[in-house]
């Protein structure tokens, strides 16, 4: 008896989905849905934004890379000159790498060799 | 209003009776309205739409989405009682006696087989279920005839 009556309750559970109603009217059902995509941030509307910030910090790095390059490689004033005297005739060079006269000398010699 | 938009509206005006089903099932007493429910899981909806790709059907994936809504408040909501220290509150107080009879009872089963077995009341075939619950087939129909037999002797013991 017990095992029918458990059946019968599981089976009428069964149809409970198909009896449900909701109680919204139209109204309130479109103030439900406006208010839920005006409080939720859904991904599908923000993509412009996550890409504004993209390309501003690509950009930002892209600028950082060539001041370092134009700084380091390109326009980084000499750290000295250097005089040499080769053959009899003065050479003056900017040097960039602290290299010192004799280092010089040889290695125009090498050069010229 | 986009097309995004529109269409997110027309999906819920075909689903909203379904919708206010889940949410009825998971009564929560006063800490939770079912209107508050409803709205919750309206955000949630709205919120993963974009990942809808519509390889499942509509019906499933709402029920996903709406679940896990559910579930996560209603933990939130038992931690809020636990920490409150106040009287339970009685879920299932409508007239509907049977439905809630049973679904107290369903209730007290582990949460995986607590989502099968609501799933199977709510109409979903053991391939949806298998899809929703991440278990094969034949798992589901072993732990819903387990459950089934657990909650048959819950009832006759109560009875």
């Amino acid at each position: 008896m017990k095992n029918k009556d458990f059946d019968k309750q599981w089976n009428n559970c069964k149809e409970e989905y198909k009896k449900a109603k909701c109680p919204l009217d139209s109204n309130d059902l479109d103030r439900f849905i406006t208010r839920a995509m005006e409080t939720t941030q859904n991904p599908a509307t923000k993509p412009k934004t996550r890409n504004v910030w993209i390309w501003s910090l690509s950009a930002a790095a892209a600028c950082m890379a060539m001041l370092f390059v134009v700084n380091t490689v390109v326009a980084k004033p000499a750290d000295e000159f250097q005089h040499i005297i080769i053959d009899g005739q003065e050479i003056i060079f900017a040097c960039n790498n602290g290299c010192s006269p004799e280092n010089t000398v040889e290695m125009f010699n090498q050069i010229i060799q | 209003m986009d097309n995004n938009e529109q269409r997110f509206k027309e999906m819920i005006v075909r689903h909203k009776d379904f919708i206010w089903h889940i949410c009825e099932s998971y009564r929560m007493g006063a800490t939770w309205e079912v209107s508050d429910m409803f709205q919750e899981v309206l955000c949630m909806l709205w919120r993963y739409y974009p990942g809808f790709d519509g390889r499942s059907a509509e019906r499933t994936w709402i029920y996903k989405v709406a679940n896990n809504t559910l579930i996560s408040l209603k933990r939130r909501a038992i931690n809020r009682q636990q920490t409150n220290d106040t009287v339970p509150e009685q879920y299932y107080n409508d007239d509907r006696t049977e439905y809630n009879d049973l679904m107290q009872l369903i209730e007290t089963l582990e949460e995986k087989d607590y989502c099968i077995v609501k799933a199977h009341l709510d109409g979903f075939d053991y391939a949806e279920i298998a899809k929703m619950v991440g278990i094969s087939v034949a798992a589901v129909s072993m732990r819903l005839s387990r459950a089934k037999q657990k909650l048959r002797k819950m009832y006759e013991y109560e009875k």
